[in-house]
């Protein structure tokens, strides 16, 4: 097949080499291979390409000159698709991150789309995915990364291990003696536990028996209205993930709370997602994450 | 490597964008669905783009995919012109003829030795055997120009490009006076229970389609006798025979002898289809042969006489 990519390659090198065993050299292959491409492209096109009459007198035939000017009209098509394509790579691609609400709300979700956008590589936007919905969003193309809580394993799906996301702790007044555990004694205060993840169910148990005593669960949708106005209902503090400026009634103080883990958060995308960057982006975006946390 | 792209991968998209369904894709290119599914996948990866949106079966087009289309096709069509040309005997190293096959299988005899005399004393052009299916007979290089006509124009078939010749308004009915008295005006529902003739779909695709279609539409059930002939010399025959009543597209009478003594000719939807029957020259798209396109541009005027001249010697008998 004359047009095959492999026999035009040899031919392209014969052409320009102006040598058989100089092109062999130059593609790594032996004489002889380029010899029998070189001997089934004239069998196959019956006219003769390469004069090889004499030792020194290696000549392209006019026909040999026709077969490049032929394929070069072609390749030239396939390089005008390929700047079209880049072009394309440049201008139209939209990366799209998906979340849950709670997360996006969070100051740890505005850094990572922050430090997202800074890739070059392509717009980033935001989609907002409901509980439940994320392999969904995934396959059909809503979002091109989830990220969040990690997801039941499926083998159509790639993840990226994002920095924990660490909780601190909300409250109208400031405690002088910073968020040390025993201070939290003294107060009613509550702690965002997500379902279901079940260690979160034992952070309230935990937190006691580090000595800070007798603390709340709070749930999503109460940790909402708290956050809004927190002055209402009866806790003094809730331990969450820091909000995003903005998010929540403005008079709230937050200190993080370095001594509780950090919540587990992954980066979920297709396998086979034609963006191929995005392992290496994550990669990045992750240990820029986790540089900045530790020079605090 | 010296091709960015996999050409079958190109391919694939093409055929996927334009038909839109995996099943019929796969089928046209003769391999399973999963593999059409495969190279779509290879594809997107290779371009770094979504070109399709994931959907179960149909296949819906991106942005991105609508505005890669255009140039991934001409590639496509380049490279089945070249590899067509260079397959056929190596055509593009020595200067050989035009290989032309005109089908003359709606024409009438006058008209067609007409055309091949003409065609003959051209020394450009050499006539080849009919190909069994002549677009993939031109796809494949087994024949470089086809002139070929049919009901309404069509939309060109792919890989191909096509420049229109002739066209005709209107459908003929045609009918033994003495063996069919009908009712005027003329209508389609007038042959509601009559015994009809027509030419075999592959000869005139889409033309009982149309009856088919129009008389549903308007009379609430098709023809009840409508029969297929194999060529227009037996739906012929059995007309003049008084078997029935004929229909074909176009001017029917301009191009085969109809003697108006004995049979009545009568025109349909002059107004609606102005362009029923078409008559185009088929080439392969991508082609660059400046031979060809002058070919066709030589041809195109004599093609138009000679329907002339036809119609006139017709008209005279």
């Amino acid at each position: 097949m004359p047009l095959d990519a492999h026999y035009l390659e040899v031919f392209k090198a014969v052409l320009s080499e102006c040598s058989m065993s100089q092109a062999a050299a130059r593609l790594r292959t032996s004489a002889s291979n380029v010899k029998r491409i070189v001997g089934n492209l004239e069998h196959e096109l019956g006219v003769s390409l390469f004069d090889r009459e004499a030792r020194g007198r290696f000549q392209p035939t006019s026909h040999a000159a026709r077969l490049d000017h032929e394929i070069t009209g072609f390749m030239r098509e396939m390089e005008a698709l390929e700047e079209c394509v880049f072009e394309l790579r440049q201008t139209e691609r939209v990366l799209k991150v998906g979340a849950r609400r709670w997360l996006c709300q969070t100051a740890y979700f505005v850094r990572l789309f922050n430090l997202l956008r800074q890739d070059k590589r392509t717009r980033v936007a935001f989609e907002r995915v409901d509980a439940g919905h994320e392999r969904l969003a995934l396959e059909s193309g809503v979002c091109d990364i989830y990220v969040g809580f990690e997801l039941p394993r499926n083998k159509r799906l790639a993840t990226v291990e994002l920095p924990p996301l660490p909780r601190a702790f909300g409250s109208l007044r400031e405690y002088p003696c910073g968020p040390n555990l025993s201070s939290l004694r003294e107060i009613s205060w509550g702690v965002l536990t997500f379902h279901p993840q079940v260690e979160d169910q034992g952070i309230a148990i935990a937190l006691e028996q580090a000595g800070a005593g007798t603390g709340r669960t709070v749930d999503l949708s109460s940790y909402r209205k708290w956050l809004t106005r927190p002055d209402s209902g009866d806790l003094d503090g809730v331990i969450a993930p820091e909000p995003a400026a903005g998010a929540g009634d403005s008079r709230l103080q937050w200190q993080s709370v370095s001594t509780l883990p950090g919540l587990p958060i992954t980066a979920t995308f297709l396998g086979n997602h034609p963006y191929g960057f995005l392992e290496h982006a994550l990669g990045r975006v992750a240990s820029e994450m986790t540089g900045h946390a530790l020079s605090i | 490597m010296p091709y960015p792209f996999d050409i079958e991968e190109l391919k694939t998209f093409v055929l996927l964008a334009e038909n839109g369904h995996f099943t019929e894709t796969a089928r046209l290119l003769g391999i399973s669905q999963p593999a059409v599914s495969q190279r779509i996948a290879k594809l997107e990866s290779a371009f770094g783009l979504f070109l399709f949106t994931r959907s179960a079966e149909r296949a819906v087009l991106t942005p991105c995919g609508e505005k890669v289309l255009p140039a991934t096709k001409r590639c496509v069509e380049k490279h089945l012109a070249l590899a067509a040309r260079l397959k056929s005997g190596a055509a593009i190293f020595s200067q050989q003829r035009v290989r032309i096959w005109i089908d003359c299988a709606t024409l009438g005899r006058r008209l067609a030795s007409l055309l091949k005399l003409e065609i003959a004393s051209d020394p450009q052009l050499e006539q080849v055997a009919p190909p069994s299916h002549w677009q993939e007979g031109l796809r494949m290089g087994e024949v470089d120009l086809v002139f070929s006509g049919g009901f309404l124009p069509g939309p060109c078939p792919w890989g191909l490009s096509q420049v229109h010749a002739h066209h005709e308004p209107g459908i003929s009915a045609f009918w033994c006076h003495d063996k069919f008295q009908l009712d005027e005006p003329f209508t389609l529902g007038a042959l509601m229970d009559r015994p009809v003739f027509i030419l075999a779909d592959e000869i005139v695709p889409g033309f009982r389609a149309f009856i088919d279609d129009w008389c549903r539409r308007i009379y609430g059930k098709s023809l009840g006798n409508l029969r297929s002939c194999s060529s227009s010399q037996e739906l012929l025959a059995r007309c003049e025979a008084g078997s029935g009543i004929g229909l074909l597209p176009g001017d029917a009478g301009s191009r085969y002898p109809l003697a108006s003594e004995r049979m009545a000719v009568r025109t349909l939807f002059g107004g609606t289809l102005p362009e029923a029957y078409t008559y185009a020259f088929y080439f392969r798209a991508g082609e660059p042969e400046v031979t060809l396109m002058r070919v066709v541009e030589r041809l195109t005027p004599i093609v138009e006489s000679a329907f002339k001249r036809s119609r006139a010697y017709e008209a005279a008998m």
